[in-house]
């Protein structure tokens, strides 16, 4: 893997720490857009260097979705692009196709939002874990429109449940905040569990935050319902195990004694668990599920 | 003989351990204070008369204002700023940022500065791939560069103007144009070396879209504390209102300290901000390592050991002014470069003032010499200045391990440059005034 590969790998990580998969695609976008705008080269080398760049993202470690599906589409759908001649012409064709992406990815959102306000009923205790679209756009749309309910965070690391804490906290959302391992002592509390996530993978499996796979598992077991917000963007070509998570180890020294310790980037829940499963035509069973996948 | 011989051992004692870091600097000087007023060699009346509190306060009202401003977000929003006018460009991180590190340095503390820089600036070239060594490096170094230029620039700049009582202006017009010159040299030298470095990435859309990326993300780590406005601009008002008195000190006859104390009294007044949070981030053991070094130094002369010094040191070079200026600046660089710049500060001023009454050199160009010195010397070694060793430790905390001799072979390079324009600039001064 080269090094530009790895600060790009880094990067995403970083930002799907603090944003939802969608919010950092939409980063994304608009970062090859203004990118466009401030590369200097040649007509000729224009299509090798926009290739390169569709290549690095689609390898990332792990793969970004809703990302990764649109630089598919990107591939084929630029192709006519690269006949005009003129540089400036490509550029803004380019440029003019990945704004059509935005707005795709931001109508998906707009829909997905308001037929997950369905899922949400005066009273409720809701669990949340990571950062997905539920919590950026769904649990804040809710308030906004009145509804009475409050939010139980699940702890995870200190970027992500810090940036989770500060979006509720802005909208006057009632909040509180316990361990994941704590979660035991709130059932017969809680309502309902939202999640979010990066991907679904063609043997349906969910790539998610690290810690839902615990969170969700023990909700199905306590018979709280699991709802899913997703995007069809989302739907992934690839198996959970060609989905590159990433595997980090480290030393680590307690009392004298080095350890080496082994974590991933990504968590990985059985789709088979999941009760509702929200998405921006409404909600969908289990087994129409693939049909709308892009490819 | 007893009396002189104890408090030069407590002294020396006091110097190797806050040389060798061997306990905090501040508790190293009041045990030698203790020692003293202990064994009765100066009382806690007359310790007390040998602080001095105009360079204490102009200190403690400098922090109360960067406090106040750091609260208000204003460091953060301007990192980011600078990040995003770079575009990730290699050369421009390096220029925009030393700019920007150069003024800081020149009216805030520079610890403070690279606190704000380094880590932006780690952030930043890390994302793009690029080795961050250099670019601390030039950091830290144009940051004591910067802080020359001032008299609140740099701690000994701070000493030699409230003990000497040269003017905010006096500071700013005969070293601003030395310090320029050696900010562009000092740089052009970083890039020419290190050229490889700072190759343009605007033929390479990966890179420039890792850039997009990378602003994103420092937008958000160092946008994501609360930017107060209402405070950030009473700040830069007060910020302005102070400098603005600073630079008309010989028309209101108030001091730097007076100033700087009472107005960071009264924008702790006007902008509300809690006290207890400003009050913890005042370095009170900066503050104490200097009120105990004016205390140990005082007792020094008054025992009449710097006189001696003076003399037998110093003054033994001969009556040539040439000779003494260029003695005085290269031995402040050099010693800088490896002891505490601050201490030697406090330890010359009474010896330079023999020297003056020996051989009156006029215009204060002595009192330059030790200012370039003691300055510019402390880029040779990580230990020559504090910004030095704060910078090192917060990039070790990002995987950036800078060692002695990497530090040094940059610094020391470049300290000798520093020295060799400041020597052209106080030999041409001299020879114009003589």
């Amino acid at each position: 893997m080269t090094d530009t590969q790895k600060c790009m790998d880094k990067l995403f990580i970083d930002l799907v720490k603090v944003y939802s998969s969608s919010k950092t695609s939409i980063i994304a976008l608009q970062a090859i857009i203004d990118s466009l705008d401030h590369l200097e080269c040649s007509y000729d080398e224009l299509e090798h260097q926009v290739g390169i760049l569709s290549d690095h993202i689609k390898n990332t470690q792990p793969r970004m979705f809703p990302l990764d599906n649109l630089m598919i589409l990107f591939d084929k759908e630029s192709e006519s692009h690269f006949q005009s001649g003129d540089i400036v012409s490509t550029k803004n064709g380019l440029k003019n196709l990945l704004k059509s992406y935005l707005e795709r990815l931001n109508d998906d959102l707009v829909k997905l939002t308001s037929h997950g306000l369905k899922c949400i009923e005066d009273g409720d205790l809701i669990i949340i874990h990571s950062i997905e679209e539920n919590v950026e756009l769904l649990i804040p749309e809710a308030k906004k429109q009145g509804k009475i309910f409050k939010v139980l965070i699940l702890k995870q690391d200190f970027d992500t449940t810090g940036h989770v804490i500060k979006i509720l906290d802005k909208c006057e959302i009632d909040f509180q905040v316990i361990p994941e391992y704590d979660l035991v002592h709130y059932f017969g509390q809680v309502d309902k569990l939202f999640i979010g996530t990066q991907a679904l993978t063609i043997d349906n499996k969910l790539i998610c935050d690290p810690g839902t796979s615990n969170i969700v598992s023990e909700c199905h077991l306590n018979k709280i319902p699991v709802y899913l917000f997703l995007k069809s963007l989302k739907l992934s070509h690839y198996q959970a195990s060609e989905q590159n998570i990433k595997k980090y180890e480290t030393k680590e020294r307690h009392g004298g004694i080095e350890y080496k310790e082994i974590f991933y980037s990504n968590d990985i829940v059985e789709l088979k668990l999941v009760d509702h499963i929200i998405m921006e035509n409404g909600e969908i069973s289990m087994k129409k599920i693939h049909d709308f996948a892009l490819h | 003989m007893e009396s002189i011989f104890i408090p030069v051992i407590v002294f020396l004692l006091v110097y190797v351990a806050i040389t060798f870091e061997l306990v905090n600097k501040a508790v190293a000087t009041f045990s030698g204070v203790a020692v003293l007023v202990l064994l009765h060699i100066v009382s806690e009346h007359q310790a007390i008369e040998l602080i001095d509190f105009e360079t204490i306060m102009l200190l403690f009202g400098m922090m109360v204002i960067v406090s106040i401003l750091k609260y208000s977000g204003l460091f953060a929003v301007v990192s980011v700023k600078i990040a995003e006018l770079t575009n990730g460009s290699p050369v421009k991180i390096l220029v925009l940022f030393s700019t920007v590190t150069a003024l800081m340095s020149a009216f805030l503390d520079n610890v403070t500065t690279v606190l704000i820089i380094i880590p932006i600036i780690i952030e930043l070239t890390q994302g793009l791939g690029l080795n961050p060594k250099k670019y601390v490096l030039s950091q830290v170094i144009i940051s004591n560069i910067g802080g020359t230029a001032t008299l609140i620039g740099d701690p000994p700049n701070v000493i030699i103007g409230s003990k000497v009582g040269l003017t905010f202006n006096q500071f700013i017009l005969t070293l601003s144009p030395v310090v320029i010159v050696i900010f562009c040299v000092s740089l052009f030298y970083i890039w020419i070396t290190n050229r490889d470095q700072f190759t343009s990435i605007k033929g390479n859309l990966v890179k420039i879209f890792s850039v997009q990326l990378l602003l994103e993300k420092i937008r958000y780590e160092f946008l994501h504390t609360k930017i107060d406005r209402r405070i950030m601009i009473k700040g830069l008002v007060f910020l302005g209102i102070t400098i603005l008195l600073f630079v008309t000190q010989t028309i209101t006859g108030l001091s730097p300290g007076v100033v700087a104390l009472s107005m960071g009294v009264f924008l702790l007044l006007v902008s509300r901000v809690d006290i207890e949070h400003v009050l913890e981030e005042i370095e009170w053991s900066t503050l104490m390592f200097f009120a105990g070094l004016f205390i140990l130094v005082g007792v020094l002369e008054e025992k009449g050991v710097i006189e001696w010094i003076a003399h037998h040191i110093f003054l033994g070079a001969g009556d040539n002014p040439y000779t003494a200026v260029l003695l005085v600046l290269w031995s402040a660089g050099i010693i800088s470069g490896f002891l505490d710049n601050i201490p030697f500060t406090i330890t010359m001023i009474p010896i330079v003032q023999i020297m003056l009454e020996n051989n009156p050199i006029p215009n204060n160009i002595l009192w330059w010499a030790l200012s370039l010195g003691a300055c510019l010397g402390g880029n040779i070694t990580i230990i020559g200045a504090s910004a030095n060793i704060v910078s090192v430790g917060i990039s070790k905390k990002y995987g950036v391990d800078i060692s002695f001799i990497e530090f040094m072979k940059t610094g020391m390079i470049i300290s000798f440059i520093s020295l060799t324009l400041s020597s052209l600039f106080l030999v041409g001064y001299l020879w114009i005034v003589l």
